[in-house]
């Protein structure tokens, strides 16, 4: 064997070696999601035994249907949140890409300054003016703070400036107004980059967990995130039902994990926004 | 049109200053938005800062008593360093682990292998947060964890000092390495393979070219990779407080500055709160600004 050869064999070792740790927790997950808690605390790595879906039915049933209901406001608000963040925030860049107008520079560069503040700090303030005006516990406080995303405003302003100009007169000369401009021939020839955000807008929320578990304390709106560290049951092996909690995990990862496999180059796309010049 | 009169001169005034209020117009619902949730509470927390206010009554000025009060207070001193070491421990082995898979899989052997291997390593990325704490809770757990059961011990990895936030930089490493391999991947296909060809012609190996060449031509990627990287550690919350406390409250002896916030706000302490989290958005910009000093290109240093 040369030398080559060896180096290929031995790196494709660790390549395998590294990616069956990066599947070992997920596989563990899923597997001890059809295990009885008793088998768990047994044998977490093995094939379960013997495949059971009563994890999976308890979980439905679970506090009157509360983790089908959280489910749904995760899914719900999630998409509302993604949606109304990305119609703002592409209207506003396709202002700043293809108008001139008083003040076009001045506010842009105040909107990005304010990017080095972390959405974070105005958990406090967000907390008082929700709930003087009594909005906690609503839908509306999970889907308006973080609502004017400055990081999409400036993703999509910086791929609109690389659209020619020519393509909005022609438009204009055809008497298209400007908004059918903005919906009909901006907007399509944005997709890569509205897809990217939308992948990481929606991930960044469907995850989130600080900001419900300070806002909320009513369990009929929570996102699923919330109500999943809280199981617990009484007729359960040990104190904390490890089956119930893994199902769980299973229930929020699995959806993400088929679309991820369906659109892998767009999910990987996204991570890259913004770090490399295309 | 034959008619030029009056009627459509001002109506192309009329029209003129439609145009001009056109842009505003694409960019109100941004700008709202911005104001209402984003500045107006970024200004209030500010403000907070420097109140003794317990969200009703008379809020009471305060200066930057509440300021000087985290400063002095042990439990802020010790989720500071709590977080530097989530942040300091995780940043080699997720970088330099991130940057061999990236080189590996770039390399000539392995280029048809990437297809495989790159959505392997990136899943734990798609995984949620919560879920993946969850599992590693579960798995360092004690007595029958997963971890036990394969070293026939019973060690509580997750109740120890010693050994908690060790459990958290592991997780957070296993979570984190895809993400940035598939940065590291990114920039280094920018790289023009001519200029490894030229190198290799005047008789470079391959670890000179990766220090001499690819490693410097990647400093902007790094700059990029370490600064977000910086603003997401600081801002750890989820993964310690449900990997090793779950519900119930989390040890000083682990918990990040995060929870300096959260417990003030539970409190009731929002002067606290925000003066908490202006110290932390002041941190995350030291040290951001201190990445970019050590990163930034210094042009023709080393020709």
């Amino acid at each position: 064997m040369n030398k080559r050869k060896i180096i290929k064999i031995f790196l494709t070792i660790v390549l395998v070696l590294i990616s069956v740790i990066a599947l070992l927790p997920v596989i563990l997950m899923l597997f001890d999601s059809f295990k009885t808690g008793s088998e768990i605390a047994k044998n977490s790595w093995n094939i379960p035994k013997k495949w059971t879906f009563s994890n999976y039915k308890a979980l439905m049933d679970y506090n009157s249907g509360i983790m089908v209901r959280t489910f749904i406001n995760s899914l719900g608000i999630s998409t509302i949140y993604t949606a109304i963040t990305l119609i703002v925030a592409s209207l506003a860049a396709f202002a700043f890409s293809k108008y001139r107008f008083k003040g076009n520079k001045v506010i842009f560069m105040l909107l990005l300054i304010t990017m080095m503040v972390p959405g974070e700090i105005t958990l406090p303030a967000i907390y008082l003016m929700f709930s003087k005006a009594h909005m906690l516990n609503t839908y509306s406080v999970q889907i308006f703070p973080g609502i004017a995303n400055v990081f999409c405003l400036f993703m999509l302003k910086q791929y609109m400036d690389s659209l020619p100009n020519s393509l909005i007169e022609a438009a204009r000369i055809d008497g298209a107004g400007e908004f059918y401009t903005y919906r009909k021939i901006i907007v399509p020839l944005c997709k890569p980059t509205i897809g990217a955000l939308a992948i990481l807008t929606f991930l960044g929320k469907w995850n989130d967990y600080l900001w419900p578990s300070m806002l909320l304390t009513k369990k009929e709106v929570m996102p699923i995130m919330v109500i999943l560290p809280t199981l617990n049951t009484s007729n359960s092996t040990y104190s904390i039902p490890w089956e119930l909690i893994l199902t769980g995990c299973t229930i929020v990862t699995v959806p993400l994990i088929i679309v991820f496999l369906i659109f892998q180059e767009q999910f990987m796309a996204s991570v890259t926004l913004g770090a490399v010049k295309e | 049109m034959q008619s030029k009169g009056n009627a459509s001169q001002k109506n192309s005034k009329n029209s003129n200053v439609k145009k001009k209020l056109i842009p505003y117009l694409f960019i109100l619902p941004f700008i709202i938005s911005f104001v209402l949730f984003f500045a107006i509470p970024a200004i209030y927390s500010l403000r907070l800062s420097f109140l003794n206010y317990k969200g009703y009554g008379q809020a009471k000025f305060v200066g930057l008593g509440n300021y000087s009060s985290l400063l002095e207070y042990s439990a802020f001193w010790k989720a500071v360093k709590n977080t530097f070491f989530y942040f300091l421990t995780h940043l080699v082995p997720v970088m330099l682990g991130a940057f061999l898979i990236a080189l590996v899989m770039q390399g000539k052997a392995m280029m048809r292998m990437q297809k495989v291997f790159k959505p392997v390593i990136f899943l734990p990325q798609i995984v949620p947060v919560m879920a993946t704490a969850l599992t590693f809770r579960i798995i360092f757990a004690k007595n029958t964890g997963a971890i036990n059961q394969i070293l026939g011990t019973n060690a509580a990895w997750l109740e120890n000092p010693a050994t908690m936030r060790w459990c958290v930089v592991l997780m957070v490493v296993w979570r984190s390495i895809g993400w940035f391999m598939v940065i590291f991947l990114a920039g280094l296909t920018t790289i023009s393979k001519d200029i490894n060809e030229a190198a290799i012609i005047d008789g470079a190996n391959n670890v000179q070219i990766v220090t001499k060449i690819t490693v410097p031509l990647m400093k902007p990627i790094f700059l990029f990779a370490f600064v977000m990287d910086a603003i997401g550690s600081f801002k750890i919350y989820t993964e310690p407080n449900i990997m090793i406390a779950g519900t119930s409250t989390l040890t000083t002896d682990a918990a990040p500055i995060m929870n300096i916030i959260t417990t003030n706000i539970r409190g009731g302490n929002f002067g606290m709160a925000s003066a908490a989290g202006w110290l932390l958005f002041l941190l995350i910009l030291i040290i951001s600004v201190m990445e970019m000093l050590l990163l930034r290109d210094k042009g023709t240093d080393k020709g």
